[in-house]
């Protein structure tokens, strides 16, 4: 369990170009939750996540795992890391190694395991994000397409076994199947490891698909938390955040809006299909 | 990642002054009348002339005095060691001694000389800031640019070196920003950066540099293709929609530089006071 | 190209000026450090005279409502703001043609948003082909015809109405259909008469609407 109290953060303090990022933020995020993240452009999504595994140091406020202040002077950051796992965007970019195998196992052999154990992860790891290891470990990183790059980047970070995965825009970039593919290798992980998965996105359809609870932020504050059935239910404040609702949701929230007497919690696209032929379904 | 948003390049102040807007060329060409002068200058009424109107042109540039002192800062323990050294070992034994600490003396003459040297030093440092602090990163490659043109048929690359400056330019956020998102990246998966001694720290890098490799050869060819997309074929051809042209201000700036320096020549090689 | 030969090398020169590209990477095409410069880029490579090239950037970065921003550090816009300086790059040479590479994939709504009405407004007002290269689906319907390439080859051509009624062709593309197609698909299939061909979210809410009004008593 995550717990967030009272968390300010602002870059370059004491300078004039201090510039606040975070504003009291205080969550609990139990353990195996899928939470979305969700906010525009500079509210503070990436300094928040970069707080929960001790990237960033807040200026105030306090940070727990599992009941551990991960700011405490004695607190061992590199477990704390392990933890929490953080998945960047565009994380293919930070492969470095001449082989797939060795890249995976940069974090296992960062926390200082064995040989066979570091062998056995990067075989699970590899596994587990849908790569052959005996056909993918050997070969080069660089010589892979940039979705097989990422799934590497996420097998590195999944190798460290983590009981927290928090992911950056990780679809940004990727074809519509792509996407869709992604997106289940997040939910089937979440299953088959028990994890908690915080994930960050700009797409709302993706975040209706792949969670059951919303975080919006806006200049630094927490705004909105709860299900996010409810969440995507407010659809007139999360428009005026300018992060608009699905696609699906927009139709129903219309439709509502002319008098046509639709529910509006809902946004996938086999429930708006049924709830608009409830109202019109021909006689 | 904000952080590196806040990195300035360079010591630029923007204002709206006449030696903002002189041509770079004009100030590239006043900054080096004004070394020249500095080195042939031997008495200390010279330098207080010469800081007197340096101080003048700093007030003329709108740039707060303070930023003059700024600017030697970093020169701080150069300027105390020429003082020093020059104090004590300059040669100058032979004179009317001040104080005598076991073997070392200072004389009056040698404190004057190391008072002089660090004065020059000084004068350097204030001369090459004023010209930092009023000319725009840009300005400096586009006058360098044009000052190299004349030289093109002998085969000096004037406007590949200048392009190849704007485009570092450009581009030092970029990486800066990347570095620290990879850096970050790779602290996530446990890589520590200040352990270790000197060659383990070394090897920690290497998460870092590759990637950041790997990156800038794609940025590289991308922007290529991008610039040839928009007609670029070098040099040759091209205008400017700033081309630099000489206003009245840069005539006054020159004649008034070249006849004070040539006057302070003319004394100094005819003996005059 | 506007009967130009691609391959003739002379020719390619005029072929830029006439056709703009905007790629994926906001980053990584913009040359100067102040926006303004990075708009003259392009007509500086054409040789115009500097008080042409003035006209023109003013121009530009009018069309793309940038002009405030002309003295700014392009590191420090956000991402939808540094592809409109990218398009007003292309504009200051007078292009016929703008082709977008991708040049929306890294953006986030906002800033997809701004630049989707930008080059609506380039279209509908300047006249200016566009071609835009894309993954997102929605985009694609905004389009009056779509392409679809698959191994150098072109596999589906047509409004978009009309490529929308191949979802299986699609799919075999590793493309889905937006969310709007797909939906008017599945009302279309419970027999709901939904005429038309409904592409956005406007246009389906006013069919259905239309619908229902046309049931009232």
């Amino acid at each position: 369990m995550i717990e967030v109290r009272d968390v300010h953060h602002v870059y370059l303090r004491d300078s004039p170009l201090a510039a606040v990022a975070l504003r009291g933020i205080s969550l609990t995020i139990p353990d195996g939750e899928r939470i979305g993240l969700i906010g525009p452009t500079g509210s503070g999504k990436s300094t928040l996540v970069q707080t929960l595994n001790a990237l960033i140091r807040p200026t105030s406020g306090t940070v727990s795992v599992d009941g551990e202040d991960i700011f405490a002077p004695k607190a061992d950051r590199r477990r704390v890391r392990q933890k929490v796992a953080l998945l960047f965007q565009y994380a293919e970019q930070q492969l470095f190694e001449e082989t797939v195998a060795k890249d995976v196992a940069f974090g296992p052999r960062n926390l200082g395991l064995p040989e066979d154990e570091i062998a056995t992860r990067v075989h699970e790891a590899l596994q587990s994000v849908g790569l052959d290891p005996d056909r993918f470990g050997p070969r080069s990183p660089f010589t892979l397409s940039g979705g097989e790059m990422r799934r590497v980047a996420l097998a590195g970070v999944l190798a460290m076994s983590p009981k927290v995965l928090i992911l950056d825009e990780p679809t940004a970039g990727l074809d519509p199947q792509g996407k869709a593919e992604f997106l289940q290798l997040i939910l089937r992980l979440h299953a088959q490891r028990q994890l908690t998965v915080i994930l960050i996105n700009h797409s709302m359809d993706e975040i209706a698909q792949t969670t059951e609870r919303v975080i919006v932020l806006d200049a630094g504050r927490v705004v909105m938390d709860g299900p996010t059935r409810q969440i995507f239910a407010r659809a007139e404040e999360l428009e005026h955040l300018h992060l608009g609702i699905p696609q699906t949701a927009q139709i129903l929230h219309r439709l509502r809006a002319r008098g046509l007497p639709v529910r509006t919690d809902l946004f996938t696209l086999e429930e708006a299909r049924a709830e608009v032929l409830r109202v019109l379904r021909p006689a | 990642m904000e952080l590196t948003r806040y990195v300035s390049i360079g010591q630029y102040l923007p204002r709206d002054s006449v030696v903002h807007r002189l041509d770079p060329r004009t100030k590239i060409g006043v900054t080096t009348l004004l070394m020249v002068v500095i080195f042939v200058i031997t008495d200390f009424t010279g330098y207080g002339l010469l800081a007197a109107s340096l101080v003048g042109l700093f007030l003329l540039a709108q740039i707060p005095l303070g930023y003059a002192a700024r600017g030697l800062r970093p020169i701080l323990f150069l300027l105390l060691l020429t003082f020093v050294l020059n104090l004590f070992f300059s040669g100058l034994r032979e004179g009317t001694p001040l104080v005598r600490l076991g073997p070392l003396v200072i004389t009056s003459e040698a404190l004057s000389r190391a008072a002089f040297i660090s004065l020059r030093l000084v004068l350097l440092v204030v001369a090459t800031s004023l010209f930092t602090y009023t000319t725009s990163p840009m300005a400096l490659t586009d006058g360098m640019e044009r000052l190299l043109r004349p030289f093109r048929r002998i085969g000096v690359p004037g406007h590949e070196l200048a392009m190849m400056m704007s485009i570092a330019l450009r581009f030092i956020p970029t990486l800066l920003e990347e570095t620290e998102r990879i850096m970050k990246a790779q602290m996530a998966r446990g890589a520590e950066f200040q352990r270790g001694n000197l060659l383990r720290r070394a090897r920690a890098m290497l998460p870092i540099l590759v990637p950041l490799f790997v990156s800038a050869f794609r940025r590289a060819d991308e922007l290529a293709l991008a610039m040839e997309a928009r007609a670029y074929r070098g040099g040759e051809g091209r205008t400017r929609m700033k081309e630099l042209a000489f206003a009245a201000r840069d005539a006054v700036a020159w004649i008034v530089s070249v006849f004070a320096t040539a006057v302070l020549l003319a004394s100094r090689w005819l003996g005059l006071p | 190209m506007d009967g130009l030969d691609t391959r003739d090398q002379p020719a390619v020169w005029q072929v830029r000026q006439r056709v703009g590209m905007v790629f994926q990477n906001p980053d990584n095409q913009l040359v100067a450090t102040v926006v303004e410069e990075d708009v003259a880029f392009g007509p500086e490579n054409l040789g115009l005279p500097p008080a042409e090239i003035r006209r023109r950037v003013e121009e530009a970065l009018r069309v793309v409502e940038m002009g405030e921003y002309r003295h700014h550090a392009p590191h420090l816009l956000s991402g939808g703001q540094k592809q409109r300086v990218a398009i007003a790059g292309i504009l200051a040479m007078r292009p016929m043609c703008l082709i977008l590479d991708e040049a929306t994939a890294m953006l986030d709504p906002q800033g997809r948003a701004e630049v989707l009405q930008t080059v609506a407004r380039l279209n509908r007002e300047e006249d200016i082909t566009i071609v835009h290269i894309t993954h997102a689906m929605e985009e694609a319907a905004l389009a009056r015809r779509i392409i679809a390439l698959a191994a150098g080859r072109i596999v589906l051509e047509g409004p978009p109405a009309e490529v929308f009624e191949q979802p299986e062709a699609l799919r075999r593309l590793r493309l889905a259909l937006p969310p709007v197609a797909a939906l008017v698909r599945g009302l279309r299939a419970a027999g709901l008469p939904l005429r038309g061909h409904p592409l956005t979210v406007d246009q389906l809410v006013d069919a259905l609407t239309g619908l229902a009004a046309a049931r009232r008593p």
